[in-house]
This record gives C-alpha cells, sequence and structure tokens, in this order.
C-alpha cells in the first residue's frame, strides 16, 4: 500500500472513530432497544461502522439521522436472522433518578421484553429521545398513525403487565 | 396505574450505555488499515502471509498496544485527537485505542520492512 493509501485510510478511519464517538452511544442504546440484547446490539452498530469504514463515498451530510437508519436496518436484519431465544439476564435500562429500585427496574425490563421489537422502538424514539410520533415516523418511515398506535399498544401492555 | 403514570416509570430509568468493548471494538476497524495490494502472484501471496504472521506473532509479544504508554508526547497526541471526537470520556478512550493500534502498526510495517 502507498503513502497516500496509508494516509487515505487513516483520514477515513479517524473520520468514522469521530463519527462513533459522537453518535456511537445513542445508536447503541436505540439498537438495544430495538433487539432487547447487549451482544446483538453491540454487533449491529459494528457491522455499521465496518460498512461506513469501507464505504469510499464521501461521509453523509446528515450523519446522525444516516447512521439511525443504517442501524435501523441492522437491528431488524439481525431479528429476522435470529434463531434462538436471547438471553434475559441483561438489563436493558439503567437508573436515571435517585428513587430508583432494583427490583422495578427488573420488572420494567421484563415488561419492555415482552413489547414487539416496533413498539420498543417506538417508545424508545418518544420516550428516551424525545421525538414527536411526527418525527419518529420519518425516522422510521412509517405513517404517523401507525407509529402512534404501536405506542398506544405499548403502554397497553407496559401498564397490564406492570399492574 | 395510567398512562401517565407508566411513562413518569419509564422516564426514571434509561437505555444502558455500551460497555467498553464495543469501543475497543470501533477503534480495531478505524485504526486498521482497509486497503490491500491486489495479488501479484499466488506464491507472493503466501510469502506475505507467513511473513505477517510471523510478525504478528512477534508484536503480539512487545506490541505498545499492550502496554500503557506514558511519553507525554503520546498523552499530547491522545487528548488532541480526543478533543477532535469531542473530547467525552469514551472519545478520550477510542482516541487512545486508535493511536496504540497506529503505533503497533507503524513497528509491524518498520519490522516487516527491515526483515526484507
Amino acid at each position: 500500500m502507498g503513502e497516500a493509501g496509508e494516509a487515505a485510510d487513516t483520514d477515513r478511519g479517524r473520520l468514522v472513530a469521530g463519527l462513533y464517538a459522537a453518535h456511537g452511544a445513542s445508536l447503541y442504546r436505540y439498537a438495544l432497544m430495538i433487539l432487547a440484547d447487549a451482544g446483538d446490539a453491540e454487533d449491529a452498530i459494528h457491522q455499521v461502522f465496518a460498512a461506513l469504514l469501507s464505504d469510499r463515498r464521501a461521509c453523509p451530510e446528515r450523519p446522525r439521522e444516516y447512521l439511525r437508519a443504517a442501524v435501523r436496518n441492522a437491528a431488524y436484519s439481525s431479528l429476522r436472522h435470529r434463531r434462538v431465544a436471547r438471553d434475559a439476564g441483561h438489563l436493558l435500562l439503567q437508573p436515571a433518578s435517585a428513587d430508583c429500585s432494583p427490583a422495578e427496574r427488573l420488572a420494567l425490563t421484563d415488561a419492555l421484553r415482552q413489547l414487539a421489537p416496533e413498539q420498543r422502538e417506538v417508545v424508545h424514539l418518544h420516550v428516551y429521545e424525545g421525538m414527536t410520533f411526527r418525527e419518529a415516523a420519518a425516522a422510521t418511515g412509517e405513517s404517523i398513525n401507525t407509529v402512534a398506535a404501536r405506542y398506544r399498544y405499548a403502554l397497553d401492555k407496559l401498564r397490564k403487565v406492570l399492574t | 396505574m395510567h398512562d401517565r403514570d407508566v411513562e413518569r416509570l419509564l422516564r426514571r430509568y434509561r437505555p444502558a450505555d455500551p460497555a467498553q468493548s464495543l469501543d475497543e471494538r470501533i477503534a480495531g476497524l478505524a485504526g486498521a488499515p482497509t486497503r490491500r495490494e491486489p495479488r501479484a502472484w499466488p506464491w507472493a501471496a503466501a510469502a506475505a502471509a507467513l511473513l505477517a504472521i510471523t510478525v504478528g506473532l512477534h508484536a503480539s509479544v512487545r506490541s505498545p498496544a499492550n502496554e500503557p504508554s506514558t511519553d507525554p508526547g503520546f498523552t499530547e497526541d491522545v487528548s488532541s485527537l480526543a478533543a477532535e471526537f469531542g473530547g467525552a470520556p469514551a472519545a478520550h478512550r477510542l482516541a487512545e485505542s486508535m493511536l496504540l493500534r497506529e503505533a503497533a502498526e507503524r513497528e509491524r510495517q518498520q519490522e516487516a520492512s527491515q526483515s526484507r
């Protein structure tokens, strides 16, 4: 490999690393909520950044949106190929306030696992990323009605499981 | 329990952060060379593979990637690259991991060229 090739690789590597540093954690949480499995979520993120590294085209204009769509595709593709039930031992959530209890966290994680991936996705986008239904619809390529219905069914199920 | 109670409960938690192993996997990707020279002859490819295995085994024993660096220049480089990546703790870990891998790769290439 020539010096110019090595320099281009280093530049591309640093660009990808910079995108990961800026968006990686948030993308991982998104993948985790769709897949409900930490290992699969890591694999989805790894797959997306590996593809970005080998893609010689210019950096996407809106990297956050581009990466979110790529992670979504990787996560649903992983679900389609999943053949065995996943380990339910990993807790999907971590406390965000001081008055949380381990039992409550476990119960909420179990309840979230009982939702369909599409329902967990909408809960994540609306509750944890603060998106409106319109924004969540744009991010997922679904209609606003579909997104709102998924959220409604998700809350109904969570309420039933938790009471 | 009403919808607002469920939402309030959800908001007291947030999705778990990634493990440090993910940072390391991405740093491994980003710090690794991705382009390869086209193969000229099968024997040349076989010789290169044998050389890479030999050098790789040697480098794995004394690679800088396995040793924490105390070089002030290295620390400055890490800080500078981490700042480029946004400056968060994850950016610092990523920058350090990438620079260690780059140093290891440079050393591997120097050793390979000296052994030719």
